[in-house]
């Protein structure tokens, strides 16, 4: 039934990736530099490593993205959060986009069902953490930095 | 930062905006600075509870998306027509026209169109708006459109305009009133909370939807409490609730006149009957809010 | 045969009661079919002491994804737009059926024809029989959001044996949604109930909205009649602006005591007020439907 598809993102997908209609994507960020571990936490303002993380995950503002390496920091990343626009599913797109940026470890003070559920899939190693805590205290507590 | 504490049931109609605004009068009046939120958007009653609004102060619209055709590159094929499930697209002599009570913006349509005629455009769902309730509490809440429906994004921007009022109004405590049931609208009604308080009535029905809340709640880590509400209707089943459900019952109010009457006033049962029975079990019952709050 | 709708606004204002005693009261000397449309939390039964069983599965449209074909390419998470379908790097595409809508579009896009349709259950609907009354329930999976489509798919059953009934009655739930909108659609008649406070004029407003512009006729009850404080005079005057004919039911305590014990207020008290003003109504609707005295 479908003769053509017609996708050049004439105003009604945001480009590469994008999602459907007048949602905006996740950013696009490169992947892990090698040797180096991805570390995603959601965070509720964007001050680097003092970002507190955030109560809410799917909707959180910003989600922290931090590369270690022989627990030193190699990158840190804090990008707004497109997915807490989603009509639905918020959780399921962030999720996506944490599988797709690499990240294998997530530091959140709770997980919705949805994002819980695909992160299980790879295996995503969730630690969580009590509200309110800074994101470089947490990636100290947890050894992942010395 | 401020503490939100959630009012749910897992079924509708049972009295949860009856208590969330009552216990919001009851902080108030202790001289806590309380903002009100209406995550019931289908039924936005808080603020009727609450004495009516007596001030907006802010609001604006909320959107989604629907689906637009252009009739100048249209070959009425009806491709549209019968692709869409939700039969919102029906064909007349000048082309295939959108029931927009029905689109729900999916744009199934404008895919399987092969001149891409249909295309995607925001509309107008409803709004959100804060305002001042004739009690002197502020309230965050919203309106639909006809034929729309509460949705997890909706709540999310209800909360996130009641987080900038708390701001302004110096209101460390925040009280929302729920979306009725366990679906998108409740989760997003709940996460990040400090505290559920969930409203049950002695029916089967109220009490599997209370456990299923619990559930919820326990798999977010929110701490839960629970009211049982209209006890009289069912004493006996009251006591089965008891046993159930797995939470704190921080006490029981019964259903009579004075309840439906201080509803129809649209004022608190602790403002219109005070010394009555029902507003002496809502103080004790809110007092142990506090408590576990450690306020 | 004819069609009655009987809708109103949340929880409490009696509705289901008056549509139940409504039933029971035609059923007394004509074939009657109930149909309870609030899929969510149907509960006409309770009040006619039935316990209807499955007779229909009621399904709506879920991808299934063949994983032999699929090429893990994401197109399908891409234009799907409430995220139900999710790419599992390397591995696979999976499926969150608690959010999938069932609009199509994975399918439409897969280039590879990876994506089937498949069914799910979402629903049922429910029959009993006592004597001159049926009664029809569409039942909601707890938990499902397609309540409209399973509402839908219980009045398209009904449609097809409503010939064998004098009246079908439906008891719709409150609100504004598809669902509702079929029901009304399919109606001789409306039936309004509402009670006197602000939140029941609110919704009598909105349903008007949706009534008026389906050019229904109409009648309402003004429920809980006589309430202190409430709103009854400015609804009468919006019902009478709008040209709609309107009935008062009086606030009294057997409607609440005949709830609480499983009945009807026309069974329970036959002789309380507001079981003598449904029984008035039953006998306008009489004339209104049926053109007799």
């Amino acid at each position: 039934m479908v003769t053509s598809m017609g996708w050049s993102g004439r105003g009604y997908s945001r480009g590469r990736g994008g999602m459907w209609g007048y949602q905006a994507p996740m950013p696009q960020i490169p992947p892990p530099p090698s040797g180096s571990i991805r570390i995603v936490a959601p965070v509720d303002f964007s001050n680097g490593l003092n970002s507190p993380i955030s109560m809410r995950t799917g909707r959180a503002p910003y989600i922290a993205v931090v590369d270690v390496s022989g627990g030193k920091i190699v990158n840190v990343n804090i990008v707004q959060n497109a997915a807490a626009m989603a009509p639905r599913g918020a959780g399921v797109q962030l999720g996506q986009w944490i599988l797709n940026i690499g990240a294998s470890i997530v530091i959140a003070v709770s997980l919705g069902p949805n994002i819980d559920m695909v992160l299980r899939q790879v295996g995503v190693r969730v630690e969580l953490v009590p509200p309110g805590t800074i994101l470089g205290d947490a990636l100290a507590k947890l050894g992942f930095v010395k | 930062m401020n503490t939100e504490i959630v009012v749910a049931s897992g079924k509708g109609g049972t009295g949860k905006t009856f208590i969330s605004s009552n216990f919001s009068y009851f902080l108030n009046k202790k001289g806590f600075n309380v903002l009100a939120v209406d995550a019931d958007v289908e039924a936005p009653d808080l603020i009727l509870a609450l004495g009516d609004v007596k001030k907006i102060l802010y609001e604006e619209n909320f959107e989604g998306q629907v689906v637009d055709i252009d009739y100048s590159k249209c070959l009425r094929c009806g491709a549209c027509v019968e692709t869409c499930r939700f039969n919102a697209l029906s064909m007349s002599d000048e082309g295939p026209v959108v029931d927009y009570n029905f689109c729900e913006g999916f744009g199934t349509c404008a895919l399987v169109c092969p001149v891409q005629a249909i295309y995607l455009k925001p509309a107008k769902r409803g709004r959100i708006f804060a305002a001042i309730s004739n009690t002197g509490i502020p309230v965050v809440t919203g309106d639909l459109d006809i034929g729309e429906k509460n949705s997890g994004l909706l709540v999310y921007r209800i909360r996130e305009l009641a987080k900038e009022y708390s701001f302004k109004f110096n209101a460390r405590l925040i009280v929302i009133d729920a979306a009725p049931g366990i679906g998108c609208p409740v989760i997003s009604s709940l996460v990040g909370a400090r505290l559920l308080v969930i409203v049950v009535e002695p029916t089967p029905q109220s009490l599997k939807g209370a456990m299923r809340l619990k559930e919820l709640a326990d798999k977010l880590n929110i701490q839960s409490l629970a009211v049982i509400n209209k006890y009289n209707l069912n004493p006996s089943f009251t006591r089965t609730i008891v046993d159930a459900l797995n939470v704190e019952i921080l006490g029981k109010i019964g259903y009579d006149d004075k309840v439906v009457e201080s509803y129809t006033l649209m004022k608190p049962i602790l403002e219109t009957y005070p010394e009555s029975k029902i507003s002496s079990n809502l103080e004790t019952i809110f007092k142990r809010i506090l408590e576990r709050l450690s306020l | 045969m004819k069609i009655v709708a009987v809708g109103g606004g949340k929880g409490g204002t009696g509705k289901t009661a008056i549509a139940v005693s409504i039933a029971k009261m035609f059923a007394i000397k004509r074939k009657i079919l109930l149909v309870d449309l609030d899929v969510d939390n149907p509960c006409t039964y309770t009040l006619l002491s039935s316990k209807p069983e499955i007779i229909k599965e009621i399904y709506a449209f879920k991808p299934k994804i063949l994983e032999d074909k699929c090429k893990l390419c994401g197109k399908c998470v891409e234009y799907c737009p409430v995220h139900a379908l999710v790419l599992i790097p390397s591995k696979k595409i999976l499926f969150i059926k608690t959010l999938c809508e069932s609009c199509g579009n994975c399918m439409i896009v897969c280039p590879e024809g990876a994506i089937k349709e498949d069914k799910a259950v979402i629903g049922w609907i429910k029959e009993d029989k006592m004597d001159n009354l049926h009664l029809i329930v569409g039942e909601a999976k707890p938990g499902e959001r397609k309540t409209d489509e399973v509402m839908t798919e219980t009045i398209e059953y009904v449609e097809k044996i409503a010939e064998n009934y004098e009246l079908l009655i439906f008891d719709v739930p409150p609100g504004t949604g598809r669902g509702i909108y079929d029901a009304f659609k399919l109606a001789d008649l409306v039936v309004t109930v509402t009670e006197p406070t602000m939140l029941g004029f609110h919704d009598l407003k909105k349903l008007y909205s949706l009534i008026r512009s389906m050019n229904k006729k109409s009648i309402a009850i003004i429920n809980k009649y006589g309430l202190k404080g409430g709103v009854q005079d400015e609804q009468e005057e919006f019902l009478r602006n709008n040209r709609v004919q309107y009935e008062k039911i009086p606030y009294d305590e057997y409607m609440v005591k005949a709830y609480v014990s499983g009945e009807t207020v026309v069974e329970a008290y036959p002789d309380s007020p507001s079981a003598r003003s449904i029984k008035k109504i039953v006998k306008n609707l009489e004339k209104i439907m049926f053109r007799s005295a």
